[in-house]
């Protein structure tokens, strides 16, 4: 029995060793089947079981046994380690470099003209202003007539008009809107007026014939200026930041009184004056003011029962400020170095 | 406006930048404030002592000048010949600099160092008068800072007035709103006068012919006159207004317009026949030859001022050549007059000719300041020893004009504010401007519906029409930023119209097949139609000529989206970007049937038609050179399937590509976008003939879409049809055809043959070359087959697929592979 017992004994110890210098899944393979396979070692010594005392056999058949569950044991054990490696080491060898450009699909920018209108104009929307557009192929009469601004009047000379005849043209602001909707609409009346107007300025680095603007207009019962004010600086602090000061100062316009322009802090120098606030603290935005009561009679409705306010804002300019751009040409040249930074 | 001269008017305590910002802030915006004269540096008076000639170089001099007691005197060289010995003249130091920035060294001259500079006028700033020394007042003494002495050092604002508010235009305007935002006292300038004997009524007569174009002509006789330069304080203060000085007489027109908005004009008394002025319209084709040398020729729209004989000024506008000042004149006729400002508007324009005099009519000035700036000039005249004013003035004014009164109420006042002002605050802001306001009494009020306050409106602010004009002025004086904010009530649903989110979702599905957003400008030329081969009648040269474009190029509104998509091509092509991928949903612009009769338009009539266009274009390399594509150029399928993208995303379908041929476009690569017999627009390759024009190098591709039909086409219902629940089976065919029968036409034969087991058909495969015979192409097919209800067996598949191949064979001659 201590012959047998050291034989097992020394199967294990081989096996152990074999087991341990398998360094590949197949390696090991081979060494199951070359200790337990049929013709293995441990079978080959199960068979000498008749040449073991009767007595002895029970004894002898566990110790084999447990041999049997301890190589097992070492090989399932080794095997998960080899097939673990060799699997890693498959995927190392499929390592590629995550460095090379992907095969992107091909996407187009919005124009930022485009992208500030949709701004401005989501805000006023949220704040329940319907979005109009209307005819750049203008008549005098709604573009200036019906706006208090009659021929001769001085405020025709700062606009440089397109004539198509005497009394056609080419809309110098969106303002025509706010007649037209009044006309259209029962009151009240609260839209906002994305375009393209027209005057006749040389193109430079801050003028072109054609540009946008963005008007606005809210009639109602006992509107005030406190309304304007208020609906104002709320559109300010949403389109330029919460930090941002705002103020109205008096200023003229022929088709609202009182008027005013409002005015941002410099985001630039923040209100110490620089060369982008022309050394004043403050960027102008937008004209506003209380619809004046010559524009509400010339649509036929009756300054004492409603009033209003109106604003116009250049949206070349504010996308300009907001992106840091110094030529205004570059937005109509469409060259895609310059697009394709939005 | 110089600050100097501006506190002649008022007392102004603010530190500068506070009075910037409570000017701007109540509606004189300040645009900028300029330190003049802080250039000039060390240069004192001095007294020459001795001159001599420079013993070499014969056109100098050398003088020597005596800097007072706490100086040296200095030796200094001059080319100048108009100094003498006891001259009171200008020294820069050595290190001292002048106007224009230079700093002045010691200089030898040939043997003779100039310890510094004498000085003009114009290096000092104050004119362009460069010619000779300035010479000081004898109330400078030697050594005696000149900056100061002669108040060259100054601060100048420059204002942005409004077009309402003319009355701002001149030191009395802006001093007033100064005196309103600081509570401080107007003071007004002195008119006192010492006037000779002789009567002006006896030596002119005035006669308006044209009363509607001209309300009031004031006109005062200076006699004794002896025309020379003005003093140097007038100098100093006109240059700093940016005026430039001229003579006495001149400087002084000019100074009293500045003082108080008033233009005068000098009419040189001697050469006006008669002595008598008549205000009439001009004869037609009357020509007059202007200050300016040139000829002008009149039309009776204008008005002119004129003696029995001649036209002698444009009224408003400019003087006459033959009437003008001269150093000879003796006698001067002053005119201060208020001209019609559309005539003066109008004239102005119609003879291409703006003067500071046109710039201040055209905003309409205030009669009552006729006679003001007649007595103020002759005071000055008289003051500066030019010249004696003669005893009164003629003044010309038939109808008196009248003073505008407007009653309102602090409530209705703070209604439009939306906050609480009383009449008190009202009475105030509108005193500290210059309107009167009265009080009405309570049995007045009750009578007089109008209002409690009875406000009378001064008669230089002509803007002031109604009462809501009040509430502006009420407005600024209590101050714009303590006007709280509120936001107002009531429910609105506002939001974007339909067209609107359809545009946006369009734009969103054509960034995403790659397209970049293009803005444009919407003119075009006719030379564009020419280029584009549009023929003569073509619907696109109905277009609307703009009658004052800036270039010839831009001179009609766009009837079409190619010619601005061409250029911004050829702009990123030239420009070294070798792909490029553009679309625009812009407008193009088509003359009303109204506007092309030259009808009047009825009320909200738009004059043009203004359609809604889409174009996509594109051209050079789709791909850049990159490592997982092979490089390749856009093609003509490029730009259908960035089309077929976005009408599947728009939810258009069924439109259907037919070959057609149009004049800008390639004739075999073109086709008509149907959907239900409606051409919703066109694709293709631009004609070769047409990119050449437009120089772009290489093929283009286009597709140009009328927006609005296109959404008629917008399937927005979208009912829905239950997933497949049964396999489908796949079959190819191969065959060969001549070229000519288009894939859109078998595709169709095998949907009709298979029915409607047939869920697609795709192409695979297109094939020409050899061992393909000439003309001819092989093409492939996956045919898909499914049913709704069940699962297909191969044998039914197989006979519907036999049935099909058999049609391609029987119906269009296939040759299958």
């Amino acid at each position: 029995m201590k012959e047998m017992n050291d034989k097992v004994e020394a199967v294990v110890e081989r096996a152990l060793s074999a087991i341990e210098n398998a360094h590949t899944t197949a390696a090991l393979e081979e060494a199951r089947v070359r200790l337990l396979g049929r013709k293995g070692e441990l079978t080959t010594l199960l068979r000498q079981m008749k040449s073991v005392d009767p007595e002895d056999r029970p004894k002898f058949g566990a110790l084999v046994n447990s041999a049997r569950e301890t190589i097992e044991k070492e090989l399932d054990e080794r095997a998960r380690v080899l097939v673990a490696a060799e699997k890693a080491a498959r995927l190392e060898l499929e390592r590629i470099d995550v460095t090379m450009p992907g095969r992107a699909p091909r996407i187009g920018k919005i124009h930022p003209l485009t992208r500030g209108i949709m701004d401005i104009t989501e805000i006023f929307v949220e704040m329940g202003f319907a979005v109009v557009e209307g005819p750049e192929v203008e008549t005098d009469y709604y573009n200036f007539e019906a706006l208090n601004t009659p021929q001769y009047h001085p405020a025709r000379d700062v606009q440089d008009t397109f004539y198509v005849n005497d009394t056609v043209l080419l809309r110098t602001q969106t303002s025509p809107m706010q007649v037209r909707e009044m006309e259209k609409r029962e009151p009240p009346v609260k839209v906002v007026v994305p375009g393209r107007v027209y005057r006749r300025d040389q193109v430079d680095a801050t003028h072109s014939p054609v540009f946008h603007q963005i008007e606005g207009l809210l009639v109602d019962h006992d509107i005030t200026f406190t309304d304007l004010k208020g609906t104002l600086a709320m559109f300010a602090r949403k389109f330029y930041g919460e930090e941002r000061k705002v103020r109205f100062r008096p200023h003229y316009f022929p088709f609202t009184e009182p008027s005013a322009e409002m005015d941002i802090s410099c985001a630039i120098c923040g209100g110490a004056g620089c060369r982008v606030c022309k050394q004043e603290g403050w960027i102008e935005v937008l004209g506003c003011g209380l619809v004046h009561p010559n524009v509400l009679r010339a649509v036929g409705y009756d300054p004492d029962e409603l009033t209003g306010y109106a604003f116009g804002m250049g949206v070349e300019r504010l996308v300009m400020l907001k992106h840091g751009i110094d030529d205004l040409r570059l937005l109509y040249e469409n060259d895609l170095r310059f697009l394709s930074q939005f | 406006m110089p600050l100097k001269w501006l506190s002649d008017y008022v007392d102004i305590d603010l530190c500068i930048d506070e009075l910037a910002d409570r000017l701007t802030m109540s509606g004189t915006k300040v645009e900028t404030v300029t330190d003049i004269g802080d250039r000039l540096n060390r240069i004192v008076a001095g007294k020459i002592v001795s001159v001599s000639p420079h013993e070499s170089v014969g056109r100098l001099r050398v003088a020597t000048v005596d800097l007072g007691p706490r100086q040296a005197r200095r030796t200094l060289v001059t080319a100048a010949a108009n100094i003498g010995r006891g001259d009171i003249v200008p020294v820069v130091l050595a290190g001292g600099t002048i106007a224009d920035g230079t700093e002045i060294g010691e200089v030898d001259f040939s043997g003779v160092r100039s310890e510094g500079m004498l000085c003009s006028a114009k290096e000092l700033g104050i004119s362009s008068d460069g010619s000779g020394i300035l010479r000081l007042p004898d109330d400078i003494k030697p050594g005696d800072d000149v900056v100061s002495a002669l108040g060259l050092a100054d601060t100048v604002i420059e204002l942005e007035i409004t077009p309402n508010r003319p009355d701002c235009l001149c030191m009395i305007g802006i001093a007033r709103e100064v005196a309103a935002i600081t509570g401080a006292t107007l003071k007004m300038p002195n008119t006192a006068l010492k006037e000779g004997s002789e009567r002006a009524e006896e030596l002119i007569s005035v006669k308006i012919d044209a009363h509607d174009l001209c309300s009031r002509y004031g006109a005062r006789v200076i006699q004794k006159v002896s025309i020379g330069q003005s003093p140097i304080w007038m100098q100093v203060r006109l240059s700093a207004a940016g005026v430039r000085p001229i003579n006495n007489v001149v400087d002084v027109t000019n100074y009293v317009m500045l003082e108080v908005n008033q233009p005068l004009h000098a009419f040189d008394y001697d050469r006006m026949s008669e002595h008598a002025v008549i205000v009439r319209r001009a004869r037609s084709g009357e020509v007059i030859v202007t200050l300016d040398g040139e000829e002008r020729r009149l039309d009776p729209e204008m008005l002119v001022i004129a003696d029995p004989g001649s036209a002698l000024a444009v009224a408003g506008v400019m003087g006459g050549l033959s009437t003008e000042i001269t150093e000879d004149t003796c006698t001067v006729l002053l005119e201060s007059a208020t001209f019609a400002r559309q005539s003066v508007w109008r004239t102005s324009r119609s003879l291409k000719l703006r003067t500071e005099a046109s710039s201040r009519y055209e905003k309409g000035l205030d009669p009552e300041t006729v006679p003001l700036a007649l007595d103020r000039a002759g005071h000055l005249l008289e003051a500066i020893g030019a010249g004696v004013a003669a005893s009164g003035i003629v003044d010309a004014y038939p109808s008196t004009a009248a003073v505008r009164v407007i009653s309102t109420d602090a409530a209705r006042i703070s209604r439009r504010l939306g906050v609480d002002v009383s009449s008190d605050d009202v009475a105030d802001s509108l005193g500290r401007l210059g309107f009167s306001v009265r009080v009405e009494s309570g049995a007045n009020k009750a009578k007089s519906e109008g209002g409690s306050l009875v406000v009378e409106v001064p008669t230089f602010r002509g803007d002031v029409q109604e009462e809501i004009d009040l509430v502006e002025e009420v407005a600024r004086m209590w101050g714009y930023d303590r006007i709280p904010t509120t936001v107002p009530a009531g429910a609105h649903v506002g939001g974007y119209t339909y067209e609107q989110k359809k545009a946006m979702q369009a734009k969103t599905i054509l960034t995403g097949a790659g397209a970049s957003e293009a803005l444009t400008i919407p003119f075009m030329s006719v030379a564009d139609l020419d280029m584009l081969r549009v023929g003569q009648g073509d619907p696109l040269r109905d277009a609307i000529r703009i009658d004052n474009p800036m270039v010839e190029e831009q001179s009609y509104m766009r009837t079409t989206m190619l010619p601005s998509m061409l250029v911004a091509i050829r702009t990123n092509i030239n420009r070294g970007n070798r792909g490029v991928c553009l679309f625009e949903l812009g407008k193009t612009y088509f003359p009303s049937q109204s506007l092309k009769r030259g009808e009047e338009l009825r009320r909200g009539e738009n004059p043009a038609v203004e359609r809604q266009v889409l174009v996509c274009g594109m051209a050079g390399a789709y791909t850049p050179r990159i490592w997982h594509t092979r490089e390749r150029d856009y093609d003509f399928y490029d730009a259908k399937g960035v089309l077929e993208a976005l009408l599947e995303g728009m939810g258009v379908d069924g439109a259907t590509y037919v070959q057609t041929v149009r004049p800008s476009f390639h004739p075999g690569r073109t086709a008509s976008i149907v959907w239900e017999d409606r051409e919703l627009g066109v694709i293709g390759e631009v004609h070769p003939d047409v990119s050449e024009a437009y120089g772009v190098a290489g093929r283009v591709y286009m597709f140009e879409l009328d927006f609005a039909r296109m959404l008629e086409a917008v399937d927005e219902a979208k009912s829905y049809e239950p997933l497949p629940r049964y396999p489908a089976i796949e079959r190819d065919v191969a065959m060969v055809l001549p070229r000519a029968v288009s894939i859109a036409d078998v595709a169709e034969l095998i949907e009709k043959t298979g029915g409607e087991l047939v869920r697609s058909v795709t192409l695979f495969d297109v094939y020409e070359g050899l061992p393909v015979p000439e003309g001819k192409r092989s093409i492939a097919f996956t045919v898909t087959y499914r049913a709704q209800d069940r699962t297909l067996t191969d044998e039914e598949v197989n006979r519907l697929h036999e049935e099909v191949r058999k049609a391609l064979t029987d119906e269009m001659g296939a040759v299958l592979r």
